[in-house]
């Protein structure tokens, strides 16, 4: 009986210090994989690398949404394919869930992924370097609130918002109608708005996306009073400069996708009724656009692309004065006053010569309703030429100036095709991963512009 | 019968409850007795509990052997006169003087303490009342029997002198006589064994044709009784040794005694495997575990690796399924189908007792990693697949084989219960060659492979037009030219199909292969060098050759034929017994693994072939140079083990295995596109990755065992075992020129990993009367990423009974053994930490020009998680018979996990790139039969055939998944579904074609396709067998031998088979359906294979005539493996695998199929 006991005593020592092995696999905060220490990031250091990160996303975000936008609407045309690259063409007005939609999910992706992450970094940012600073945690509220007008100027209305929280919470989220997004877009550019940011162009990021947000919702009077502080020159705007040895948004989507076959280019009057981009006299042409010609191979036409991105290192601009004004000119035409509307139209025209050192014309006015927003929309096309703009603002068109959508959107025969037409699509899909694994979230609202 | 099973029962029942029986306790009364000449009335209660026991016992101590050695063969039962010794007054015969005094005590204690005194062996029955009866008796140094008779007086017993003279028999003649009146005499003796001379406890003893059966004792001894007068044939067998009868006659009421001599066999059972509480008898175990003997297997096979031994083995419920015929490829190994949705299913694999990196299914990329990590760069901040597109073998194929003495494979439960959570699929033990005393024997072995691809490659082909606006070219095949987005006008038609015939060409294989071994009582040492070298069957398509030409960069060598292997293995064993108490092992074994697969354009990757021609119309091509992955892999160890006291030893192992790997690429600027190269003539990329794996294990226990009855003994052991895993990844960027420095020394570190997982154990054998054995355990793991409290305890229970070692077996001469088994383990799968804790990840990015620090949000983790846990039941039978001639497995395994980890897909709204997590949420269920058979129908000097075969079914189904949202492996045609096995193939069936436009072509979307995806079938066959067969002739100095395998029907997705359809505009309409459907989305096809996986002829010199040449042994074999194959299936073969992450197989068409081999060995042993 003694060895019986002896035998087991020792096992049973054993097994009850068996809580001291707790020390033994404590990796003491050793790193894990490509994953930053915890203790790194709650820190007013890892607040800063959160938001560094949000920029990242963002602007990853909006290296996608100027190329696809582009290809979308009538802005650019693309090498046909067999790639579902030209969405408008290939994906069936009356398909909800096809094959080619996964295509567009990245930019939806992409959205929400910059909105948790500015999320994330605006609550580390309050925690860990409150009052310190104040610059980056505007420019936070800025990207989450841009993501927030970026899903609803491009997307369907009644887009789902779930929440992330590190520590592995997730709640999945309802669908949201559209101008919720607006609306919560206000309040986060508010917040920023509040902060006194001592940044010329993080102050006008604010306020010009507060004023889009406010347009989007048809509150042209306070979207212009918004932008009223905003200064004309490019310096008091904000841009996002890419460069090819950044790590996240390597380069802009465009260049990367077509640069050494122009496989995106310049497209006048994209099926029946889009904007005529190019002007028949090329001496007329409107350098905003700043289309070259690349050669084809020998004997065969040329093509002409889009100067403006002609390298991935190039930039994007979010907001700028150029904006503001034509954010201004927008409420003065709903407020009925042609006058004060075509001044700032001119105003924007002539403000493109301090930037490039080409003088534009002045424009004059149509004389009819419908054709000062032809031209106000024109002009804004313009000016926004490859930023991702375009699709929200001919829904605009459609939702608040009583457009057929056939009259704005690309129709008739698709290009380089014989059989095949463009689509009657009018926002970016959502995948079949939001619908199939959000259990809170079954399908958009409405389709509608 | 004398004993009985439920007496067995009983006797452990009481010896666990710790309650004495009689003869653990007489034994001692009688030491007393010795010591004080008395015994007195506190004795007396001794016999309780003592009265039912039927058993024959000796009053010989059980600690000791009999004072007199018997020699083997050699009875010494009578002296020279044929007296009996006991006329010999003298201690150790029955008439040497005893003197006792004692008072009212027992007859049977008497009897003992007077045997005792005079040093005779004291046989009686348990049962008699009548050695109850309490006398007093005084007698002062008269003889034994004098004495005996004296105490017996007024008894019916009587004291009688067996035949050996040094037993003293109590016989109750009434008792003897109640049924008849035969005068009833008695066999006695001792079983020894030949090797040692010692008795051998345990054995069972029959007297053949009658009920008179006993198993002898921890001496050896035995005793028959009530045997009329007559001839008889007494038999004695014990596992491990061959079965002996001996012809005894007695007369009637005639005691003779006898000696039986038995001499070991190679019974499979009595075999030792090692487990993780050491080394036991295979009978003693629970489980079923497969050995195989390495260098019986390499006389028979071609196996150049370990995988490939394993693959030719054909182990029951063991699948080997190799990602590609490319040398120095890894194999996916699974072990009873999948064990997990989502975790690793591959085995532990352990090296003379080192863990050693595992992980073999995964990407190649990572293979010998065992990291996901990325690889970082300063450019574009993720992963950068051009540094880590080649593939390394696995750490189990950096072991030579010719070094290894056998491998161990534990399918069952017993093995994540001892050897931890990593082991919850399975163990692989490898044990590698040791030296022994002696003097050094040196061994050399030389092979020569030639290689060849059996099947032939699918054509490939690929037409250039150009875009409608444009002349610039652009590949027009079918679907693009009925789309209109495409003209061929002015056709760059680059038909390949019969190029790329001309990309493969014979392999070879060269290997040499150094052992020594020797040493003496206190030192031991086995050293090994293996050099092996492999060209792959790869060759540079001859278009590539001439555009290189034509740029005056005409290929090398290296690059015409760029896939080839170059291995250099050392092993070394030391051992060290400085005394009898205390040995260590150092092992040390290095590998340097060096493969290449130079060129880019010429990897057989649909993409890169579609750019090579792309490119070669651009002539804007980007070839590697030089591509290929080095890698490091060293293992050592020291294993110590320490027996202060013959019941108690400590064992402990540590280990370390350092594993280097390094990813490079060359590329020559004049080759490369426009940007595509920065900055100077050549550029390397390089990727390098170090990895340690520390091991610890200690290990305390009482081992061999603890006997605390000669029918009954113990053997615990408890053990706590540590590892951990350091992960180091410093890979340059992927753009920059060599010698760039590594973006690491920024904030915080780029990547690395550290995992450690600790355990501990406790383990205890019981074994009963030497054919009764249970082993029992329970285990804890815990780890970085699973503390104590979610930890839970694993217990295990295994039993093994030698049922034919029972009393109430039939004896007959063709079942020699049969043994049931049964085994139950819980077991756990971790979750790594980043599944809990989730994280951001570090990059660095320009801000302002200036790179900087910065986290992206990768995954929010899960921490809810907690381990799987599976419990697996076990049962068998192995029936050997025929003189173990015949030898028959059967086992039935089922196991049950449940808190399945699953990666749940989950919704992009939530903003997490990580676009799934891990949650428990499912349950499965695993089900195994496995079979095995061998036969020698015929076994003499001149002819020596044997036969085999081994059938495994498996089977694994998802029981339960509570899953709300989709699964990250559901959007790839492996699925998981629930009803439905792990990695079940489903799709949209193919179900015809329209031309709907009537254009004379069929496009994508012409051809019609089920709605919803449908079951496929199993990527994995259920059922699995294997035929082989040895036929040896002149004393085995020829040997010819054979193995074919079956594979049942299983599901091999085709993604690829011959676009000659997709791209040809004079295609048929069905050429064109068929092309079209293989490529967007492959084909499942549902396949069965047989195969004739290899065949040998060896000669080996006869051992009269190795004297002239001074050797030990000189061999020549002619090998050949991968001989044939019959098979339905469309593709090359059915065994390869392009996409060996996760657990589905799939075969794109490019991937190389295994070679069929040919080989030339030449083994020399002197």
């Amino acid at each position: 009986m003694r060895k019986l006991t002896v035998l087991f005593t020792i096992p049973f020592l054993l097994s009850v210090s068996g809580c001291s092995l707790s020390d033994l696999v404590d990796t003491n905060g050793y790193q894990q994989g490509d994953n930053v220490k915890p203790e790194l990031i709650e820190s007013h250091e890892g607040a800063k690398m959160v938001y560094r990160g949000a920029v990242a996303k963002a602007m990853t975000y909006l290296s996608s949404q100027s190329n696809m936008v582009a290809r979308f609407t009538d802005e650019l045309s693309i090498r046909p394919t067999t790639d579902p690259i030209d969405q408008d063409v290939r994906m069936p007005a009356t398909s909800v869930v096809n094959e080619f939609r996964v295509f567009w999910n990245a930019g939806y992706d992409e959205a929400h992924s910059a909105r948790i992450q500015a999320s994330q970094s605006i609550a580390l940012l309050k925690k860990y370097a409150e009052g310190k600073e104040n610059n980056i945690l505007a420019h936070a509220y800025a990207i989450e609130a841009f993501m927030q007008i970026g899903m609803a100027d491009n997307f369907c209305s009644g887009l789902p918002l779930s929440e992330s929280q590190y520590g592995g919470v997730f709640v999945p989220g309802k669908g949201y109608p559209r101008d919720t997004f607006y609306t919560r877009a206000i309040q986060l550019f508010d917040e920023g708005i509040k902060l006194n940011v001592d940044s010329v162009p993080i102050r006008t990021l604010l306020l010009v996306g507060k004023a889009r947000a406010l347009s989007a919702l048809g509150r042209y009077s306070e979207a212009a009073d918004v932008v009223s502080s905003v200064a004309d020159t490019d310096s008091a705007g904000y841009k996002y400069e890419f460069n090819p040895l950044q790590s996240v948004a390597s380069q802009i989507q465009f260049w990367t996708a077509g640069y050494d076959s122009a496989a995106g280019y310049v497209k006048n009057q994209k099926g029946v009724n889009g904007l005529k981009w190019l002007a028949d006299n090329p001496a007329e042409q409107d350098s905003r656009i700043n289309v070259r010609t690349l050669p084809g191979m020998t004997g065969y036409v040329a093509f002409p692309a889009p100067l403006k991105i002609s390298a991935g290192n190039g930039f994007l601009v979010q907001a700028n004065g150029a904006e503001a004004r034509l954010i201004e000119a927008e409420a003065h035409l709903n407020n009925n006053e042609p006058a004060l509307w075509l001044e700032k139209i001119n105003r924007v025209r002539r403000l493109y010569k301090n930037l490039s050192g080409i003088q534009l014309a002045d424009t004059v006015d149509p004389g009819t309703p419908a054709g000062r927003v032809d031209l106000l929309f024109r002009e804004r096309a313009f000016v926004m030429y490859l930023t991702g703009r375009r699709l929200g603002d001919l829904r605009r068109m459609i939702r608040q100036y009583d457009r057929h959508p056939e009259s704005v959107f690309p129709t008739g025969r698709a290009e380089g095709s014989q059989i095949l037409n463009y689509g009657s699509n009018y926002v970016f899909a959502i995948g079949d991963a939001e619908m199939s694994n959000n259990p809170s979230y079954s399908k958009c609202e409405d389709y509608l512009p | 019968m004398e004993v009985s099973f439920r007496n067995i029962v009983v006797i452990a029942g009481v010896m666990m409850l710790g309650v004495s029986n009689s003869s653990l306790l007489s034994a001692q009364a009688v030491k007393d007795s010795s010591r004080n000449g008395k015994i007195g009335p506190q004795n007396e209660s001794l016999t309780k509990g003592s009265s039912r026991d039927q058993r024959l016992v000796s009053s010989e101590s059980r600690d000791g052997e009999s004072k007199r050695q018997d020699k083997p063969g050699q009875s010494n039962s009578q002296d020279k006169s044929g007296q009996p010794n006991s006329q010999k007054a003298v201690k150790g015969s029955p008439n040497a003087l005893v003197s006792l005094q004692v008072k009212d005590s027992t007859i049977g204690y008497i009897a003992q303490a007077l045997a005792k005194q005079a040093g005779v062996k004291l046989v009686y029955k348990l049962d008699n009342n009548e050695l109850k009866k309490r006398v007093s008796v005084n007698v002062a140094s008269k003889p034994l029997m004098e004495a005996l008779g004296s105490v017996l007086r007024g008894t019916s017993l009587s004291a009688k002198i067996a035949t050996d003279g040094e037993t003293v028999m109590l016989r109750s003649e009434k008792g003897d006589n109640r049924q008849d009146t035969t005068v009833k005499g008695a066999i006695s003796g001792r079983i020894i064994d030949s090797a040692t001379g010692k008795g051998i406890p345990g054995a069972l003893v029959t007297a053949v044709g009658t009920s008179a059966s006993y198993m002898t004792d921890a001496n050896g001894l035995f005793y028959l009784t009530r045997l009329p007068g007559g001839k008889y044939t007494v038999n004695a067998r014990i596992i491990g040794y061959k079965s002996e009868s001996q012809t005894v006659t007695i007369g009637n009421g005639e005691d003779k005694t006898i000696s039986i001599v038995l001499v070991p066999s190679a019974s499979v059972l009595s075999e030792v495997v090692t487990t993780a509480v050491g080394q036991q008898k295979r009978l003693e175990v629970g489980n079923d575990i497969v050995k195989v003997k390495a260098d019986e297997l390499l006389s028979k096979t071609p196996a150049r690796s370990v995988s490939e031994m394993l693959r030719y083995a054909h182990i029951p419920g063991v699948q080997v399924t190799p990602t590609s015929g490319e040398p120095g490829a890894p194999s996916r190994i699974r072990m009873r189908g999948i064990g997990s949705m989502s975790q690793s299913s591959d085995p532990a694999i352990i090296v003379d007792g080192v863990w050693i990196s595992s992980d073999m299914s995964s990407e190649r990329i990572q293979n010998q990693t065992g990291s996901g990590l990325a690889t970082p760069d300063n450019t574009t901040g993720g992963n950068n697949p051009a540094t880590r597109q080649r593939y390394a073998s696995s750490s189990i194929d950096a072991i030579d084989p010719t070094t290894i003495e056998s491998i161990e494979v534990i399918r069952g439960p017993s093995a994540a219960t001892l050897y931890g959570q990593e082991a919850a699929n399975g163990v692989i033990v490898i044990t590698t060659k040791k030296g022994k005393p002696g003097k050094a024997e040196w061994g050399y072995q030389y092979s020569r492979d030639w290689n060849t691809q059996p099947t032939t490659r699918h054509g490939n082909w690929v037409v250039y037009g150009r875009y409608p606006m444009s002349n610039q070219e652009f590949e027009c095949n079918v679907d693009r030219y009925a789309s209109n987005l495409c003209v061929q006008d002015s056709i760059i038609n680059l038909n390949s199909r019969r190029g790329l015939g001309d990309g493969e060409g014979p392999g070879r294989e060269q290997k040499h292969a150094f052992s020594v071994r020797g040493g003496s009582n206190s030192m031991t040492y086995s050293f090994n060098a293996v050099k092996e070298g492999i060209l792959g069957s790869e060759r540079a398509l001859p278009s590539y050759r001439i555009r290189m030409q034509n740029l005056n960069m005409p290929l090398g060598e290296d690059m015409i034929k760029p896939s080839y292997k170059d291995k250099t293995s050392l092993n070394s064993v030391i051992g060290f017994n400085p005394t009898p108490l205390l040995q260590f092992t150092f092992n040390l074994n290095g590998t340097v693994d060096d493969n290449r697969q130079n060129g880019t354009s010429m990897r057989y990757d649909k993409s890169s072939i579609d750019t090579q021609y792309y490119k070669v119309a651009h002539m804007l091509e980007i070839d590697e140079m030089e591509a290929g992955t080095k890698s490091w892999n060293i293992v050592s160890a020291v294993s110590g083990s320490f027996r202060p006291t013959p019941m108690w030893s400590i064992q402990s192992q540590l280990g370390l295995q350092k594993i280097t790997r390094n990813d490079r690429s060359k590329t020559d600027k004049r080759t490369c596109a426009q940007s595509q190269c920065v900055g100077t003539e050549t550029q390397l990329r390089s990727a390098s990755l170090n990895e340690d794996i520390y091991t610890s294990r200690l290990s305390v226990g009482a081992m061999p065992s603890t006997r605390l009855d000669k029918f009954i003994s113990f053997q615990p052991s408890v053990g706590v075992d540590v590892r951990s895993r350091i992960i180091d990844d410093n890979s340059l960027a992927s753009n920059a020129t060599f010698g760039s420095t590594s973006i690491n020394s920024g904030f915080g570190s780029t990547s690395g990993m550290k995992s450690v997982t600790a355990g501990w154990y406790i383990n205890t054998g019981v074994k009963l009367l030497n054919r009764l054995y249970f082993d029992l355990g329970v285990r804890q793991d815990v780890g970085s990423a699973i503390k104590v409290a979610d930890a839970g305890r694993y217990p295990k229970l295994s039993t093994s009974w030698v049922v034919s070692e029972e009393g109430f077996f039939p004896k007959n001469n063709w079942i020699s053994t049969v043994r049931l088994r049964g085994a139950m383990g819980h077991a756990a799968v971790h979750p790594e930490i980043a599944d809990i804790d989730g994280g951001y990840t570090y990059i660095r990015y320009p801000f302002d020009g200036v790179s900087q620090p910065t986290a992206l949000l990768k995954t929010i983790g899960n921490n809810k998680l907690v381990p799987e846990r599976s419990v697996e039941l076990e049962g068998g039978i192995d029936i050997y018979g025929f003189s173990d001639r015949l030898t028959l497995s059967y086992t039935l395994a089922s196991k049950k996990t449940r808190n399945s980890i699953v990666q749940r897909v989950l919704p992009p709204s939530g903003g997490l790139p990580a676009t799934s997590r891990k949650e428990n949420i499912g349950r499965v269920a695993n089900t195994s039969a496995e079979f095995s058979l061998s036969v020698r129908p015929i076994q003499n000097d001149n002819v020596s055939i044997e036969l085999g075969m081994s059938m495994s079914n498996i089977n694994n189904v998802i029981k339960k998944l509570n899953a709300d949202a989709s699964l990250s492996s559901n959007l790839s045609t492996a699925r998981l579904e629930e009803g439905y096995q792990i990695a079940s193939v489903w799709m949209r069936p193919v179900l015809g074609y329209n031309d709907m436009n009537g254009d004379g072509f069929i496009t994508s979307n012409e051809i019609l396709r089920g709605d919803t995806t449908v079951y496929m079938g199993w990527s994995m066959p259920e059922l699995t067998s294997s035929y082989f067969g040895t036929v040896s002739l002149l004393q085995n100095s020829i040997s010819i031998s054979a193995d074919v395998g079956y594979k049942g029907k299983h599901v091999q997705t085709l993604t690829y088979l011959d676009n000659w359809g997709l791209n040809s505009l004079t295609s048929t309409l069905d050429e064109q359906a068929f092309s079209l459907a293989y490529l967007y989305t492959g084909v499942p096809l549902e396949t069965s294979e047989i195969r004739l996986n290899s065949a040998s002829i060896s000669y080996t010199i006869p051992r009269q005539l190795l004297g002239r040449f001074h050797a030990r042994m000189v061999r020549v074999s002619l090998m050949g493996s991968n001989l044939g194959l019959w098979t339905d299936y469309k593709g090359r073969d059915p065994l390869v695998n392009s996409s060996p992450v996760g657990n589905a197989l799939s075969d794109n068409g490019y991937v190389i199929p295994i070679p069929r081999k040919y080989a030339l060995q030449f083994k020399l042993d002197f």
